[in-house]
């Protein structure tokens, strides 16, 4: 039984562990759909546009009102972007220190074991 | 591979192991880890205690452990390649084999399988009972393991789940599958639900849909009136309460999607129930899935006519206006129009919103869906050529019939779940097969889903089976389907002795009659005709209608399961639309009754008055079973007797039994006459199931019409608790005062009122006679009854 674990525990459990913590970055970056946010980055914020009209003061005025649009659309995308790099940073942290303590994990059994008999 | 489980391999002895520890076990040992890891921190940190780290090791092994449990043990993977069965067989199967394998012992192994127990609860079998005929000899289990793998498919890498097994089981056994013959099942039917399970399985196997992401919508304008009057078809499917089945028209999704990436308004046309809705609903997901790269998360939002109508009273095109204003301003919205007519302007409810779309729809600004009926796209294309003349028709057809299974198979797994319910196979073909014969105006595989969903209610112990199909549609529609009960079986068998009790003599009409109802009853009748017809020739009073009557009341339960037409009235050309007149008519017509009820009588009395036109279209009537109304909507006939009785040529039968006193070899020369008269044509007459001659009745006979209606009078007094009876001398008064050659019996029920109903009332109101009481009337009551008062 001892035999069949770790023949898991380094087979098959390793493998499935490394696919799996690899999934982790991409699909934070699928969820925020970080691909979409840069296509459409200086896109105005849900189309809210003023289409102006006659006479300078409009024209104006709607380049002013669509420039805030924009900004406010690039400034959440530009958020999101980020908290979506943060969170894949901290992912492939995450899945660096999983792949580092599954394989030792039976060394650290044993580092226990003649800690507590010694 | 070779056929063979090896239950000392490696996999094996997992599963047993597995199964031995269970998920007791596992839960006790998880807690346990958790218990040991806090106190090892508790000792290492605080007390700085080397036991610690004892306690430390053992919980990071039980955690080993746990892990291995459920992602190895409880899983267990297969084997790839398989060279053996134990290297796909399931883990639950596996731990309970022992040598030697036989199909019993496997079937026994399957008990608690739940892929084994949805072939056996879905053909409504009894795992006990197969077991009993299953086979205990080893050698017996090789070609159940062939045929397991054969259903999975040779050449899949796929675990050998239960289902694959139970099927092979059962279709491996011949005991068993004479044993299940008795019940109806067939090998065909266990492969169908086995091919169920398997979609189940294929579908579940599927990685879940990713649907953008939380900045997908972020390119869009908003539509916040649009929200209060639509359903955003989108947001159902992301929510996940969105599933609907549209095997039979995926094919056409791309042709929608490259109409709509071009901005052409799309116009999806066929019957009710042949799947437009479920369409959408699958053009919605695979939007949202991203794979159409022009129209990449568009969202479908179907547009309420109920709520737009009510909310926009007096403002109606101001308030839709605004809506595709919106619409069109967030640029990735799809408008779909279910039941488009009603904003087209036709039928009631509907409104007309051609004016403030068409230039919409020539800009090409507004992405849409338009659903219609075959029809109703001919009205729109006749009415307002321009507008249709933006829309690409999509035809949709009803699927064959195994796709529709598929569809209403796969659509019961979730009136299953929500409904928490079983919905058997034989349910399932029962409604298939019953809507087909019942519902006309709807396609499939929407009627057999509605009859499905609308027997629901009816399920006996959770589980629907085709006895709750047949009386869900009974109760629906008043048809009789079910098998007949004894009660049932009682009057059909004496149909001709309970007719007679209100009838009198006209033995041959009444056998034919009866024997009809008897086939339809029993389903031996050809389904796609009506269950009997028959045109009754005779002179007037004989009881050509009231046979009719008679059969309405003694089987169908009342008079008015009796469909009557007084063909006198239908002599011009015109009249025949008043017949095929469309159900959004005022008027009630044929084809509304027979709508209403599907299981009746239908009398078309004097029917030689008929106009040519009409009696022509009685042929397609007698001969399909099936009238189609102005609309294009079809009514069936084919659940009820068509009566057609006329006195063309009566004096000829009159003279006939003054002169022979019978009928006989008297029928077909009398036919030709009436055919070479032209009363008739010989396609008409050759229609009808027979043509019954009835003879006029002679004065025994009369005698017991008279007895007859006596008793009907007694039946309504009956309330007052009096009686009437007449003596001899007043009975033959009354028949020869009843009784006139050219009316027959007809002016007897007015003799009868004249002077027993006359009678009677003077005697009530008077007080000659109280409740209890009995009156006889003598002949001389009759003649100071019938004496002129001047």
């Amino acid at each position: 039984m001892i035999i069949a674990l770790f023949q898991w525990w380094y087979g098959a459990g390793l493998k499935k562990i490394s696919q799996n913590i690899s999934y982790w970055p991409s699909i934070i970056y699928r969820n925020f759909s970080v691909q979409l946010l840069l296509k459409h980055l200086f896109a105005p914020w849900h189309r809210i546009i003023n289409p102006g009209g006659r006479g300078l003061e409009m024209r104006f005025r709607a380049v002013l009102d669509n420039f805030v649009s924009r900004l406010v659309g690039f400034t959440s995308r530009v958020l999101v972007i980020l908290t979506a790099l943060i969170g894949m940073l901290g992912a492939v942290i995450a899945a660096l220190v999983l792949l580092i303590v599954w394989p030792c994990l039976p060394l650290v059994i044993v580092y226990c074991l003649v800690q507590g008999i010694s | 591979m070779n056929f063979s489980v090896r239950l000392n391999s490696q996999r094996s002895k997992k599963a047993r192991l597995a199964a031995r520890l269970g998920k007791g076990s596992y839960l006790l040992l998880a807690t346990l880890t958790i218990i040991c890891f806090a106190a090892s921190l508790l000792l290492i940190i605080v007390k700085s205690n080397r036991y610690g780290y004892l306690l430390l090791a053992l919980s990071l092994l039980i955690s080993m452990f746990c892990l291995w449990y459920q992602g190895d043990l409880v899983q267990l993977p297969i084997r790839f390649p398989a060279k053996y069965l134990d290297d796909v067989l399931p883990a639950a199967v596996l731990a309970k084999l022992r040598d030697p394998i036989t199909p019993q012992q496997l079937w026994n192994t399957l008990a608690k399988d739940v892929n084994a127990l949805f072939i056996t609860n879905h053909l409504l079998i009894s795992p006990q009972l197969i077991s009993q005929y299953l086979s205990n000899e080893e050698h017996d289990t090789v070609a159940v393991w062939q045929q397991a793998m054969y259903l999975l498919g040779l050449e899949s890498n796929r675990l050998l789940h239960g289902g694959a097994i139970a099927a092979a089981l059962i279709t491996t056994s011949s005991t068993a599958l004479q044993q299940l013959n008795q019940q109806n099942i067939s090998t065909d039917d266990v492969m169908e639900v086995y091919e169920w399970l398997e979609r189940i399985l294929i579908y579940e196997a599927q990685p879940k849909p990713f649907f953008g992401g939380i900045g997908r919508d972020w390119t869009s304008g908003f539509a916040p009136n649009l929200e209060n009057f639509s359903q955003n078809i989108s947001l159902t499917i992301e929510r996940g309460g969105g599933y609907a089945h549209f095997l039979s028209h995926a094919d056409v999704l791309n042709g929608i999607t490259h109409s709509l990436s071009q901005g052409i308004g799309v116009a999806l046309v066929g019957l009710t129930g042949v799947g437009k809705t479920s369409l959408i609903y699958g053009l919605a997901e695979r939007l949202l899935e991203g794979r159409d790269k022009s129209l990449e998360y568009y969202q479908v939002v179907s547009l309420h006519a109920s709520l737009i109508l009510s909310a926009g009273a007096g403002r109606l095109e101001e308030l839709m206006t605004t809506l595709l204003g919106e619409a069109i301003q967030a640029g990735n919205i799809i408008i779909f129009l279910d039941d488009a007519q009603l904003f087209f302007g036709n039928g009631p409810g509907a409104f007309d919103l051609s004016q403030i779309l068409l230039p919409i729809i020539q800009n090409r600004r507004l992405k849409l869906i338009a659903a219609l009926t075959p029809h109703e796209w001919q009205t729109l294309r006749a009415n307002n050529e321009a507008l249709a003349s933006h829309f690409t028709p999509i035809i949709l057809t009803e699927p064959t019939k195994a796709n529709t299974m598929k569809i209403s198979e796969d659509t019961a797994n979730m009136l299953e779940a929500q409904n928490h319910i079983l919905i058997s196979y034989e349910a399932i073909r029962e409604a298939f097969r019953l809507s087909g014969h019942y519902i006309q105006d709807q396609a499939n595989p929407g009627k057999t889903i509605a009859l499905l969903e609308q027997a629901v209610p009816y399920a006996v112990q959770q589980t629907l089976t085709a006895e709750t199909i047949q009386s869900s549609i009974e109760k629906m529609i008043g048809v009789k389907v079910a098998k007949a009960d004894a009660p049932e079986a009682a009057v059909l068998l004496h149909l001709e002795d309970k007719i007679h009790e209100r009838m009198i003599n006209q033995i041959r009409a009444v056998n034919v009659v009866a024997d009809a109802l008897r086939r339809g009853r029993a389903g031996v009748a050809n389904p796609q005709r009506p269950i009997g017809s028959f045109l009754f020739l005779g002179p007037t009073g004989v009881g050509k209608t009231e046979l009719a009557r008679s059969l309405a009341a003694v089987y169908y339960g009342n008079e008015h399961q009796l469909i009557r037409l007084d063909m006198s009235e239908y002599q011009r050309p015109q009249d025949l639309s008043r017949i095929l007149a469309s159900s959004s008519s005022q008027e009630v017509n044929l084809l509304t009754s027979i709508r209403q009820q599907p299981f009746a009588v239908v009398l078309f009395d004097e029917f030689e008055k008929a106009h040519p036109n009409i009696l022509n279209l009685c042929l397609q009537l007698l001969d399909e079973g099936q009238l189609t109304d102005e609309s294009g909507r079809p009514a069936s006939f084919r659940n009820a007797i068509i009566i057609a009785t006329s006195n063309a040529g009566s004096i000829d039968i009159t003279k006939q039994i003054q002169k022979a006193g019978n009928l006989d070899n008297f029928e077909r020369p009398f036919l030709d006459r009436l055919i070479a008269s032209g009363i008739f044509k010989t396609e008409l007459i050759n229609r009808f199931d027979e043509v019954v001659l009835f003879r006029p009745l002679n004065e025994k006979e009369l005698v017991s019409v008279a007895k007859l209606m006596l008793k009907e009078v007694n039946q309504t007094l009956t309330d007052k608790n009096i009686r009437v009876e007449l003596t001899p001398e007043a009975l033959d008064m009354m028949v020869k005062a009843g009784y006139d050659p050219e009316f027959g019996a007809r002016s007897m029920r007015r003799i009868i009122q004249k002077t027993v109903e006359n009678v009677v009332a003077v005697k009530i109101l008077s007080g000659q006679v109280t409740s209890g009481g009995l009156i006889t009337l003598s002949a001389q009551d009759l003649a100071a009854a019938t004496a002129p008062t001047d």
